[in-house]
């Protein structure tokens, strides 16, 4: 006999029933939700009694409210949400050690509901005190004990409130019944298929999965593959982070970097300690130092990749702080630790050593990061602009990866030095090209148009590059606006 | 034009006045140079062609330059450069004249690392050789290259007496939009190098 594995926990419209426990006397009367908190928000969410006064999604709220005097209106913040959502997995967590909110859907959540018949007489009974406890603290949900993921919440998205099934038979047939609508499917999806007249789960199973992929994509195979049972994914329980902090008083104030740094290596390592018992490693270190009579001096110094390498830490530490000069003693340091959870790493029965080991590249870039700042560190993002200081832009690295290349048969390009700023040059003769300051010019190539900027400032320049007698190769640009000549770089 | 690695026997380099080939290259464990002041002076495109090659090899590579920098990433990809994983090092102006070195120091030091180019152009050389000393310890005990782009003139002297090898690379028209760089070694250590070395490029008009 099959065993049940996993119970779905449904808070349908997390928000709105988050803006109802604010708000008790709204749930009969015209109430909507909005997504700002300005006159002109839009509504996301009508109430029953709302849409009876003809107000739907996407209206405005003055539109809202011309169609309904005595609309009640509110908006409901990210935070709120969060903090909601938080709250509710605090309730879960009681019920079951590994609880995951689903990232994908709101309001969804997953748990483990296996082990349980030592601790509750039956399912049934788990069940129902798992729904009276969400009720408890403000939020209805239905609730689905049964065999596979996507199935009990496909079957808590009807709104059965309490189902414990039976067999994953039973389990099938009734997810089977769901309607499209409900399951968060993708809006151009979703109205596909009601163009195909497709409007259960179990129609939605009956297509050909190659076809949904070849004619809809990635995302509407993927999710029949789901539906189906063929694949599931474990639980993956979520992980409160704490706070983890530091205070490390200097008795006598100083401000002598070795001295500092022997005073933080004990406070560091016990931490590590404790972290490396709960599964965590550092990703990053918070340090303000209390200055003496003088405003605290913060730095923030991340790790190339978790870990709970003191010495590492310690390296960094030294780093950032030697390339600053603090105006007086220390004589506290506090220290906040950002940390993340870590699993040992599993050894593949054939290892094959990479030619580079990046772990440690990314660990120099981190050292570089630490002493000359974040910004030090970079790769070239090219953009699709015509102008050269906009056609790339600096964006920082966060891992150092191995490289890409394909292969080419024509011989590379020259390769430019590129003034950050253009530099105004003679004007440049159009008779006598022997006697240009810059030197005698024996070809131009251009000129190359570049225009627009039409809506910010006017850019109309004509590009060219000048080979001269001595075999520079110079990049200039003569600006129609300006009527002036300059130099954006030169080939070298 | 013959087509060909860099690294032939010496008796065959004997037969040759120059080489033409596709990449600048030369062996690991070694401080290049690469010198150059003037009109015809193309120490970026031939860097460029060691980045390009060091890439095919699969190494990562960093470039290291002070900040704002003169480097154009758009020729770089044009020339079949990879940029997503060419790591760009823009040391701040604020920083001493050994920040350069430090840097390419501490990229070595970590093993990660199969090239680092550093651009000494636009600022003040650090002195001393104990910086050389150390970064060609790590190129040997990591098996790394190292190139060092200057300003020095031709007639003056390399950055050290541990520059194995001292390159002046330099512009020639060849063709339409076709021009050769001329490698002619101005110090050669490796024993590697026949007069000159010549690589194709082509221009972007």
């Amino acid at each position: 006999m099959a065993r049940h594995s996993i119970a779905c926990a449904d808070i349908s419209e997390l928000s709105w029933q988050a803006v109802l426990r604010a708000h008790p006397d709204w749930r009969d009367v015209p109430a909507v939700m909005l997504e700002s908190d300005k006159p002109t928000a839009r509504v996301i969410f009508p109430n029953t009694p709302a849409r009876e006064h003809g107000i739907v999604h996407g209206l405005r709220l003055h539109q809202a409210q011309a169609l309904c005097h005595t609309l009640h209106a509110c908006a409901i913040s990210v935070e709120e949400t969060r903090e909601a959502q938080q709250e509710i997995l605090h309730t879960l967590l009681q019920f079951s050690p590994h609880v995951e909110p689903a990232k994908e859907w709101p309001g969804v959540f997953f748990l483990d509901a296996s082990g349980l018949s030592h601790l509750y007489p039956s399912l049934q009974d788990w069940a129902q005190k798992l729904q009276s406890a969400i009720f408890e603290i403000g939020f209805a949900a239905s609730v689905v004990v049964g065999f596979h993921r996507y199935r009990v919440f496909a079957i808590a998205r009807q709104r059965n409130h309490l189902v414990v099934l039976k067999t994953p038979a039973q389990e099938s047939q009734q997810a089977r019944r769901t309607l499209l609508a409900k399951l968060y499917f993708p809006p151009n999806l979703l109205e596909a298929m009601s163009v195909l007249e497709v409007h259960t789960l179990g129609d939605f199973l009956q297509l050909p999965r190659s076809a949904l992929h070849t004619r809809y994509g990635e995302q509407a195979a993927r999710i029949h593959t789901m539906a189906s049972g063929e694949r599931t994914t474990p639980i993956l329980p979520y992980v409160f982070s704490e706070d983890w902090c530091l205070e490390i008083p200097i008795e006598a104030p100083d401000n002598d970097m070795a001295r500092l740094l022997f005073a933080f290596k004990p406070p560091l390592e016990s931490l590590a300690k404790q972290l490396g018992d709960c599964s965590q490693a550092i990703t990053a270190l918070h340090m303000e130092l209390e200055l003496e009579h003088r405003a605290p001096h913060v730095e923030r110094i991340e790790t190339a990749s978790p870990t709970l390498d003191v010495m590492q830490m310690l390296e960094l530490v030294r780093l950032r702080l030697s390339s600053v000069s603090l105006p007086a003693a220390v004589v506290c340091v506090h220290i906040q630790v950002e940390s993340m959870p870590v699993y040992p790493q599993q050894h593949g029965l054939t290892f094959t050593a990479p030619k580079r080991d990046l772990a440690a590249a990314n660990r120099a870039l981190a050292r570089i990061k630490a002493a000359f700042g974040a910004h030090a560190v970079s790769r070239a993002a090219l953009e699709r602009r015509y102008l050269p200081k906009s056609s790339f832009r600096w964006e920082p690295v966060a891992k150092v990866q191995f490289p890409k290349i394909e292969p080419r048969l024509e011989p590379p390009t020259l390769v430019r030095q590129f003034l950050p700023k253009p530099r105004e040059i003679p004007p440049f003769p159009t008779q006598k090209l022997h006697a240009w300051e810059l030197g005698v010019v024996q070809r131009m190539h251009g000129p190359y148009r570049t225009s627009g900027g039409w809506w910010h400032r006017r850019i109309e320049r004509d590009e060219y590059f000048v080979e001269t007698q001595d075999g520079s190769i110079l990049w200039v640009y003569f600006d129609k606006r300006l009527r002036r000549w300059f130099q954006y770089g030169w080939v070298d | 034009m013959n087509i060909c690695s860099v690294q032939m026997s010496l008796q065959q380099q004997k037969s040759h006045h120059s080489i033409t080939a596709r990449h600048l290259w030369f062996p690991p464990g070694r401080l290049v140079e690469l010198s150059g002041q003037g009109a015809s002076s193309a120490c970026s495109s031939a860097a460029a062609t060691v980045v390009l090659r060091a890439q095919e090899e699969g190494e990562t590579v960093a470039w290291i330059q002070p900040e704002p920098g003169r480097l154009f990433p758009p020729d770089l990809h044009r020339s079949g450069i990879d940029l997503e994983s060419l790591v760009v090092l823009r040391i701040p102006a604020t920083a001493r004249a050994f920040a350069l070195p430090k840097a390419a120091e501490i990229l070595l030091r970590s093993g990660g690392f199969g090239l680092v180019v550093v651009d000494f152009r636009g600022v003040q050389l650090p002195r001393g050789n104990a910086w050389q000393t150390r970064l060609l310890g790590l190129l040997r005990q990591h098996h790394a290259r190292a190139l060092l782009l200057t300003n020095n003139r031709v007639e003056q002297a390399s950055l050290g007496p541990l520059i194995a090898l001292r390159l002046w690379p330099h512009r020639q028209v060849s063709g339409t939009a076709r021009f050769s760089i001329l490698h002619r070694p101005l110090k050669d250590k490796t024993g590697l190098f026949p007069e000159e070395f010549i690589t194709q490029h082509r221009a972007f008009w």
